[in-house]
């Protein structure tokens, strides 16, 4: 849509929007987004100004604008659902990322106080550097690869992400003045004691999961492959896959983009779920977009074991038979007799969780984990070692969203903050 | 170049900038007021107050709404009355609004019906500390002055005449009338007020209507207990009857105005005072949205002021004014056309509707596609396709004169 029309839609959408008092729209945002001052802002044309008020929480407006899902968070809350159409409250967000115009550095305190570390410069990297400046920290990222944004940089498809947009809010780091060094993992050197040791007054450990989680018995073929992995390869250099046949294990947002991604591609895909489409995690729009783009589904299965067939991989999936058919955490679940089903694909890519890589482990010390290796916080997003703090899906039951990390990290910095003013004062 | 800035001044009085609360519902209770002010309003008209013994005698419901598809509240009604609150309550309030706020304009409109009531509500005011007095010589219920049944400032010998007792009591702050534009000859009016000597003018109040009428019962809008009276309409839907009341005045009388009637945005703002208005008093737009617009108005205001290299609102005052001339006067150098940018077009045909019925009939499908076809025989250049456009894809180009 051009500018002049996205502009129009804009302005009509935001004054079909009721500007709610105690807005629900805002207290289902995880980040705290003052969603009808921004959408006011709109209204009464000044995208500077909405965007001003969203980056007030959300320093990744345009991002999550675009890749939050809204229709679990602030549009199913919305008001106007009883009335006909929930407000489109992500679109009037990215609108306001891409139309508005801010000074990153407008009232910036000088930087002062710290050092502190920032591991990681995905959505929790970034959104805890670019606060901890705002609050006159000085601040060192620490990326493991050649360029910033984590998820956003890597296995985030490229066709989801309007490229300027992103690398516009990543590259905000810069402006602040924010120093990053790439090729910069935590290990060795930058092990979590070293950093203190070397001069650093606090570390925030924003390092996600980058791991693709294993199935138990899926052989490590060539052919099968993490979908994180699959999805970064994508990134790079979309592969040719016509004519390919793809199953994708798993049915949360990770799935869907690979699913879409081999999609576009080329590829023949069929998701292959363990429960029943209505109980996946995608939301309502991303099963409808699979299904409108052609993937077939297989529920109620799991993938037994791969082994390669002639040319191809074989997977033997089998029926799944659950204790408790309506619980989101997986109770027991045994195997339906006589239910084993071949599926031959040239690709099996699995998308059952993301998980916590444990070459990390070394480099955290004695910091307390979780039976899976995430990070353990508190409230206030600390660790059990003192001056360090952790957000974004790096920690324990993390929520896996964005947003979520965002939120995190702006709580993580506030209390960084507030724990430097106590170290100072002592 | 100097960072611009919102303050001003007018009628010799300091606004930290060019937002004022108009004498209304949200300037009646002085804890309103208070948020007002806290959230950056630059000054308040307190709501029109009068001597003791006036009655004030309300009647519900007081408001009503023109609501068109899209559009709620495109228009306010109110059936209004002046404060309920007399000269003892306001003048305890402005001296107490003063002394809290002393970087804030506190105005104070009153109304009065005899010499003795208009000098004696000065006088009271400017010992309390009052900043500027603003005269409502046009509440749309009232019924003061010489004749009955009419509004003061519908009578241009009243209105001088009242004026020149107001100043003549105000020894210290500005006076600043309040007139309506429901007069044959707003200019005539606007030099009594002039000629009784006044600091400024405050166009205007609002406009006499009635918002509709219930056509199933037969009760006009407000419905009090089966029975109605016209309201005084305000909101958006009058600014353009506003902008032409400033703009009129500000051509053929050299006085400050306070410019207020219908402005919502910033943008209204700087419309108001494009066409002669010192600075903006808002109260539809308040009453709607709260007084939290208030940040939106200065977040504008300022960064348009910057786009356009001025450094202060009062560089906005008048700028529109050269370009109204009358109607023989308007240049007719060329024939205009209307045409259809491709890429903006969405097919609505809603030009082609337009232009069959309610203008040249020149517009027409172009052969078996939704795109507009303009005859430039026919097209005269009327402008209603692109009002009626919902996508800015028609325009007008110049031809000249007696050829293509």
């Amino acid at each position: 849509m051009s500018d002049t029309k996205m502009k129009k839609w804009a302005v009509a959408e935001a004054a079909r929007c009721l500007l709610c008092k105690d807005a629900p729209c805002q207290s289902a945002c995880p980040a705290g987004v003052d969603v009808p001052l921004f959408i006011r802002a709109i209204r009464f044309d000044d995208p500077d100004r909405a965007l001003s008020v969203i980056m007030d929480t959300n320093v990744l407006a345009g991002t999550c604008g675009v890749l939050c899902r809204h229709e679990l968070l602030c549009e199913g809350a919305c008001t106007n659902n009883a009335l006909d159409d929930p407000i489109r409250i992500g679109r009037l967000q990215t609108f306001a990322a891409q139309a508005g115009r801010i000074d990153i550095n407008s009232g910036l305190p000088d930087a002062k106080s710290g050092p502190v570390a920032v591991i990681g410069s995905g959505p929790a990297g970034i959104s805890a550097a670019m606060e901890l400046r705002r609050h006159g920290v000085v601040v060192t990222v620490f990326e493991a690869g050649t360029k910033p944004g984590g998820v956003l940089a890597t296995s985030l498809p490229a066709s989801r992400l309007p490229a300027d947009l992103t690398s516009r809010e990543v590259g905000r780091l810069k402006t602040m003045g924010v120093d990053v060094r790439y090729n910069s993992p935590l290990s060795g050197t930058n092990s979590v004691k070293n950093l203190l040791k070397s001069g650093f007054k606090a570390i925030f450990l924003g390092f996600g999961r980058t791991k693709s989680k294993k199935m138990g018995g899926v052989e490590d073929l060539p052919g099968v492959v993490g979908a994180l992995e699959f999805l970064s390869k994508a990134r790079r250099a979309m592969p040719s896959m016509a004519e390919k046949r793809v199953a994708v294990v798993g049915g949360g947002s990770v799935a869907v983009d690979a699913a879409l991604t081999a999609l576009e591609a080329g590829a023949d895909v069929t998701i292959v779920y363990r429960r029943s489409t209505r109980l996946m995690p995608a939301t309502p729009t991303e099963k409808s977009e699979l299904v409108h783009k052609g993937v077939n589904f297989l529920c109620g299965r799991l993938p037994k074991a791969v082994r390669r067939h002639n040319n191809r991989l074989e997977m033997d999936t089998v029926g799944v038979i659950w204790e408790d058919t309506e619980n989101p955490k997986p109770r027991k679940w045994h195997e339906e007799p006589g239910s084993l089903w071949k599926l031959r694909v040239d690709q099996v890519i699995i998308a059952v969780g993301e998980a916590f890589d444990p070459a990390l482990a070394p480099a955290l010390g004695g910091i307390e984990r979780a039976k899976d290796g995430a990070i353990i916080v508190d409230d206030a997003m600390a660790t059990s070692m003192r001056g360090v703090f952790a957000g974004g899906d790096c920690i324990a039951e993390t929520q896996g969203t964005i947003v979520a990390a965002v939120a995190q990290a702006r709580r993580a910095a506030h209390e960084i903050t507030r724990f430097l003013q106590g170290e100072e004062n002592a | 170049m100097l960072k611009p800035s919102l303050n001003i001044e007018f009628a010799g009085v300091k606004f930290e900038n060019p937002f004022v609360l108009a004498a209304a519902p949200p300037t009646d209770e002085l804890e309103m007021v208070r948020r007002g002010l806290q959230a950056g309003w630059a000054g308040a008209v307190l709501k029109t107050t009068s001597v003791e013994p006036t009655v004030v005698s309300l009647a519900y419901p007081m408001m009503s709404a023109l609501d068109l598809p899209g559009n709620r509240v495109a228009a306010l009604g109110n059936i209004d009355l002046i404060s309920a609150n007399h000269i003892d309550v306001i003048e305890k309030r402005v001296a107490r609004l003063k002394n809290e706020f002393p970087d804030k304009v506190i105005i104070a409109s009153i109304m009065g019906s005899e010499k003795e009531e208009w000098q004696s509500l000065v006088r009271r005011l400017e010992a309390a500390g009052v900043d500027m007095i603003e005269c409502s010589f046009s509440c749309p219920q009232g019924s003061m002055g010489e004749q009955a049944g009419a509004m003061l400032a519908q009578n241009v010998a009243a209105t001088q005449k009242v004026t020149a007792w107001v100043k003549e009591a105000a020894k210290r702050v500005p006076v600043v009338i309040k007139i309506t534009p429901q007069v044959t000859d707003i200019v005539a009016v606007a030099n009594a007020v002039k000629a009784g000597g006044a600091d400024g003018i405050c166009a205007a109040n609002s406009i006499p209507g009635l918002t509709g009428v219930d056509i199933y019962s037969f009760v006009p809008l407000p419905n009090v207990g089966g029975f109605s009276t016209y309201s005084g309409i305000t909101g958006p839907a009058i600014k353009p009857m506003t902008l032409r009341t400033i703009a009129e005045i500000k051509r053929h009388v050299d006085i400050p105005i306070t410019g207020t009637g219908g402005p919502v945005t910033w943008q209204d703002a700087v419309e108001f005072m494009a066409v002669g208005a010192g600075n903006v008093q808002f109260a539809t737009a308040v009453m709607l949205y709260g007084y939290g617009i208030i940040d939106d108005l200065r977040a504008g205001m300022l960064r348009y002021l910057g786009e356009m290299g001025f450094e202060s609102p009062m560089d906005i005052i008048g700028k529109a004014l050269p370009r109204i001339v009358d109607h023989d006067d308007l240049p007719r150098m060329y024939d205009l056309r209307s045409r259809v940018q491709h890429d903006l077009c969405i097919g609505c045909g809603g030009c082609i509707t337009a232009c069959l019925d309610g203008g040249h009939m020149a517009i027409t499908w172009q052969e078996g596609k939704r795109l507009p076809l303009v005859s430039d025989d026919y097209c005269v250049g009327c402008h209603l396709c692109v009002d009626v456009c919902p996508t800015n894809a028609l325009s007008l180009a110049p031809m000249k004169k007696g050829g293509k």
